[in-house]
């Protein structure tokens, strides 16, 4: 037994892995880019092909550099993998099992055109293997508690967010006798403040993988100083320029584009650093155990897979991504950047804080509750709550489901495959 | 729906209502000419006046009826729906209105006092005043939208909206001294004829009383 034979079955096993999760991420990115930098195509801040770009980009930093967190409560924080030491290859199966019964369900949920959560896929798969692998006792029924008490506070959390961010642009800037003059003193502070997130984020994740632990003071010192440079150039800049359309407006709305594309990346980023461990996370977990032969998780994920799932987000963005952005664009007629720079920053901080806490969380589901929160505060002219109706009817029809498919194909595999 | 995001955002009503305007505009702009005619007596330029109003009537209804249907009641709005919704029903009444004058005015030949002209056309100026106020005030619409409702926007229709007010006010003083005018020749005038042109100057007051209640559900909507 040992290694040898033990490599000699799994290794095709690892490949289907890998190859299910490569099909996730592609999923993931088809899916999510359009929710989440749809507004940034909409209000004109990006055409299509930098939206693209742009997502690929942030989407691929944020999984690298910022994917370790959700990636670990996906591999070893909702099934408790102490259950599986005495077989380790069921731990295996079920993984892939993960994959394919998640994957399926997104994929028949995308034909049918209904609107689906990659993350809750995941999740339910997990929760659906975990019970029948380890029963009961096999969830860590205190991380599934969080997980899902998350994703109610990331959509509610994202729209006090910008509700908050948008009722100080309505004060600030839109008040104002001048909206002009005011958006180029006040737009400066904008501009420090996405530049100061995205930075504390890069920061952190490059420091943490190239020195193991950042000192957060040095982190928060790189960040504040790229963020002072960037409001003192755009300052600058912005004191310069003039566009001279008709509307003072409008002027500051083609102003502000430049604002939203710092908004854009940031939640192409904070999209990358949540969504990756919902393609790669059971690779990760197949990957430790194969190499340990053992189930406890301790060893760290390494970069290629990260870098793996990157590729399937961006793929799956530049592809199917586009062609659903395109719709987008024409759909929404009505969105300006400053309303969408609010909703994309509210989002990606709630999202982004998630990633840290390694919560797995919709960013779709995030983006709908910054929508609403910029609704709420007179941003917007009109918003379809039914949407909201039908997101929770997706909850709870995905959880189980993905569960189901998980449960048959775990048990079609056990079945068909020998257990050492 | 494929994209979630596409389907949360719906088309909000400044546009349609600022196309309903200017059909309402539209329709008042013939009362003028309308009432030069009746007052030249010319019956085949009232028959055709009397028809395109109709005609922009209706097609004021058709953009009335359109709105009402995409306002369903689950929409978040950066106004309140009932407010549009009652909005809508004045302002398509002033259009209601002008179509009734011109179907008094169709109905029978009716003979204008010579004396009573002055007045009547100047009646007429200020129901016009009234329209052309509310048309500025609606036209807002679309840069209050803009401004997510900004201080200096709403304080802008407001004044405007009191503007409507001050022009309803000075419309109803007119009214009285036409219907003064009216009575004092009423030796000279038959009976019939007293009638038609009491309602008809009721009709005209009528609609701008009806921009004026718009311009006041203006007020609601901008305050929200």
């Amino acid at each position: 037994m040992g290694l040898e034979s033990g490599e000699m079955i799994v290794s095709p096993v690892l490949l289907v892995a890998i190859f299910a999760g490569f099909y996730m991420a592609v999923n993931i990115g088809a899916n999510d880019v359009a929710n989440s930098m749809g507004t940034s195509v909409a209000s004109g801040a990006l055409t299509l092909r930098k939206a693209v770009v742009v997502a690929g980009l942030c989407n691929f930093v944020g999984a690298v550099l910022l994917g370790v967190y959700v990636t670990d409560t996906i591999r070893k924080g909702i099934i408790n993998p102490a259950y599986f030491a005495p077989n380790p290859n069921l731990l295996i199966y079920g993984m892939i099992a993960v994959l394919l019964g998640a994957g399926g369900w997104v994929s028949i949920a995308t034909y049918l055109r209904l609107p689906v959560s990659t993350t809750h896929s995941i999740v339910g798969a997990l929760i659906g293997f975990g019970l029948l692998g380890a029963g009961i006792q096999g969830i860590q029924w205190k991380v599934v508690g969080a997980i899902i008490l998350s994703w109610f506070i990331s959509p509610i959390g994202g729209a006090g967010i910008s509700y908050l961010l948008f009722t100080i642009i309505k004060r600030k800037i839109l008040d104002s006798p001048s909206p002009l003059a005011a958006a180029k003193r006040v737009g400066p502070f904008f501009v420090g403040l996405v530049l100061f997130v995205i930075g504390l984020a890069v920061v952190y994740g490059v420091s943490k993988r190239l020195l193991g632990n950042p000192h957060f003071s040095y982190v928060l010192g790189i960040a504040g100083a790229i963020a002072i440079i960037g409001g003192l150039a755009s300052y600058i800049f912005l004191g310069r320029y003039a566009l001279g359309e008709n509307d003072e407006y409008e002027e500051m709305e083609e102003l502000s584009k430049p604002l939203q594309v710092l908004s854009a990346s940031y939640v192409a980023l904070a999209n990358g650093a949540n969504d990756v461990a919902n393609s790669i996370g059971p690779i990760a977990a197949i990957l430790t155990v194969m190499e340990t032969q053992k189930v406890t998780m301790q060893v760290p994920v390494p970069i290629w897979v990260f870098g793996l799932g990157g590729i399937g987000l961006v793929i799956g963005i530049s592809t199917w991504g586009y062609r659903v952005m395109e719709t987008i664009g024409r759909k929404i007629t009505e969105v300006t950047p400053t309303r969408g720079f609010a909703a994309e920053f509210g989002a990606a901080t709630a999202v982004i804080v998630c990633s840290r806490l390694g919560m797995p969380v919709s960013t779709t589901h995030a983006s709908v509750g910054s929508v609403i929160g910029v609704g709420m505060a007179r941003g917007i002219g009109a918003i379809n709550l039914r949407v909201v109706g039908r997101i929770g009817i997706s909850w709870l029809v995905t959880l189980p489901v993905s569960a189901g498919f998980t449960i048959v194909i775990y048990k079609v595999l056990s079945a068909l495959l020998p257990q050492l | 729906m494929r994209s979630v995001i596409g389907a949360l955002f719906r088309k909000s009503p400044f546009e349609a209502l600022h196309r309903h305007m200017q059909k309402v505009r539209e329709c008042c702009d013939q009362l003028k000419p309308l009432m030069e005619a009746f007052m030249s007596g010319d019956r085949d330029l009232i028959r055709r006046k009397t028809k395109e109003i109709s005609d922009l009537e209706h097609e004021a209804d058709i953009i009335k009826n359109d709105i009402r249907e995409h306002l369903p009641h689950r929409l978040l709005m950066s106004v309140d729906r009932s407010d549009v919704l009652h909005f809508l029903n004045q302002e398509d009444a002033v259009a209601d209105s002008i179509e009734d004058i011109a179907r008094l005015i169709e109905m029978r030949e009716t003979n204008v006092p010579s004396e009573l002209k002055g007045e009547l056309m100047e009646l007429v100026d200020k129901v016009m005043h009234t329209i052309t106020s509310l048309e500025s005030a609606t036209f807002e619409l679309k840069s209050l939208a803009q401004s997510s409702f900004s201080r200096e926007e709403e304080k802008k229709v407001s004044d405007l909206i009191k503007r409507i007010d001050r022009s309803e006010y000075e419309a109803d003083i007119v009214q009285q001294r036409s219907a003064r005018k009216l009575f004092s020749l009423e030796d000279k005038t038959d009976l019939l004829s007293v009638v038609l042109l009491m309602k008809i100057m009721g009709e005209l007051g009528s609609v701008a009383d009806h921009a004026q209640n718009t311009g006041d559900r203006l007020r609601g909507i901008i305050a929200r």
